[in-house]
């Protein structure tokens, strides 16, 4: 083959040329051209994206099956498991709820990956979207207002309040009324003793009334008693 | 005032305290248990019974940081319970029967037959975008809703959400996952459009 190759035949290698298919010579032409030829390089870094990108998406897209997962893993660059990894944390890593090393390794790979960029992207739009939809005031105050819901809550928490001053008031009432007859009738039992003390009469008997003399106790034993009790006691 | 100062007045009986506490969240309430379900009609009795449980237990909040996951925490229970006794809007309304509002008087949203039309609120959307959103979140099916509503209208962290809905971590990483790559396909063509427009 010629030593000076065009441009246009240059990037119909580049293809194989990545895929390592080339001779040795052929191989060296382009890294060759490639030194010197900006437009190629880009050419080439085109090649390399859209080839993860296949690879990547054909898997990405495909059913999850656990058996064809591992296989993929064993067959594919490490590149690949990168993309499924990428893809499982994608939603964790807008959130920032992954640990430090996986969010970095995760970062690292969106900027290096083109199509799992494009999948950040989507996932973060989506996000963004939906939480200015939720957060939006849908319902104003003046709506919630008009239905009125912190009034009717604060009046039943006022009932509340006052049924159970209620309850507390009654129970304390009927506790009282409860402890008052109780003393009310304590009270009355002892003042019927009392009555039953107070109406014995001492009265004159014809015949002398005859006293145990042990039971009659003297608080004095030199005292004499009074002339009435003796004339009580012995007659006249 | 301050949302811990203000907490922390409702826990030593502060009255207007209280209160106040509950006015500034009763939009918050209402809209998230509207995203949760907008096809309820009793959206207003659900948020009226979370904010009463939030003041009754407001004592119990030993940590006034955690406020907004401890309402949360009401609000998603509430919504479970609300769930499993399956109220759901009637398929058919009474064209006799006038629909009254809480006072007795007639309400003005008056409905005599299903009416298309959106509500004046549910015009505030505006964009056709939006409204693609709002069908594409209804269409969820309710788990992957209720880890939308909370991680994006409550700004909940995993953890927060996966003590919330009673789940592991690798859960509710895995359902939010799910729910935007769903919300992504339906809202494809104006992500496109948004794309290019950009470019």
């Amino acid at each position: 083959m010629n030593d000076f190759l065009t441009c246009e035949q240059i990037k119909s290698l580049l293809s194989p040329y990545f895929d390592m298919e080339l001779t040795d010579e052929d191989n060296n032409l382009v890294e060759k051209h490639l030194e010197t030829c900006s437009d190629c390089r880009q050419e080439l870094d085109n090649i390399k994206q859209l080839s993860s990108i296949v690879k990547c998406s054909s898997l990405l897209n495909a059913e999850s099956d656990c058996d064809k997962l591992f296989v993929a893993k064993n067959l594919l660059p490490e590149e690949i498991t990168r993309c499924l990894k990428t893809k499982a944390n994608l939603s964790a890593f807008i959130d920032g709820e992954l640990d430090r090393e996986t969010t970095v390794e995760i970062l690292e790979h969106i900027i290096n990956c083109h199509f799992c960029r494009n999948q950040y992207e989507k996932i973060k739009k989506t996000q963004e979207l939906t939480r200015n939809y939720l957060k939006k005031a849908v319902f104003s105050d003046t709506f919630t207002q008009k239905r009125k819901i912190h009034l009717i809550v604060i009046e039943k928490i006022r009932q509340e309040k006052s049924r159970k001053k209620v309850l507390s008031s009654a129970a304390a009432l009927i506790f009282t009324a409860v402890l008052s007859w109780f003393s009310f009738y304590q009270f009355n039992s002892f003042k019927s003793d009392q009555i039953n003390i107070d109406n014995t009469k001492f009265i004159k008997t014809d015949k002398p009334m005859y006293v145990n003399s042990e039971e009659f106790v003297l608080s004095d034993l030199n005292s004499t008693p009074p002339k009435e009790m003796v004339s009580l006691l012995y007659g006249d | 005032m301050e949302l811990a100062e203000l907490i922390e007045k409702s826990q030593q009986d502060d009255r207007l305290a209280l209160e106040e506490l509950i006015k500034r969240n009763e939009q918050k309430v209402y809209n998230t248990l509207y995203h949760l379900d907008p096809n309820r009609t009793d959206i207003s009795d659900i948020a009226q019974e979370v904010l009463f449980r939030m003041a009754k237990s407001i004592k119990n909040l030993k940590k006034p940081a955690t406020f907004k996951f401890w309402l949360n925490q009401i609000i998603t229970n509430l919504f479970y319970d609300e769930l499993r006794r399956k109220t759901r809007r009637l398929n058919t309304i009474s064209i006799d029967a006038p629909f009254l509002d809480m006072e007795g008087g007639e309400s003005p949203f008056t409905l005599n037959i299903p009416d298309t039309e959106k509500l004046p609120e549910e015009k505030t959307l505006g964009s056709e975008l939006d409204n693609k959103i709002k069908e594409a979140i209804e269409n969820l099916p309710e788990q992957f809703r209720i880890v939308i509503v909370l991680r994006e209208l409550q700004g909940l962290s995993y953890e927060e959400i996966a003590e919330i809905t009673k789940t592991e971590l690798g859960t509710v990483k895995s359902r939010l996952a799910r729910a935007r790559a769903r919300l992504q396909e339906e809202i494809k063509p104006y992500l496109n459009h948004e794309r290019g427009a950009n470019e």
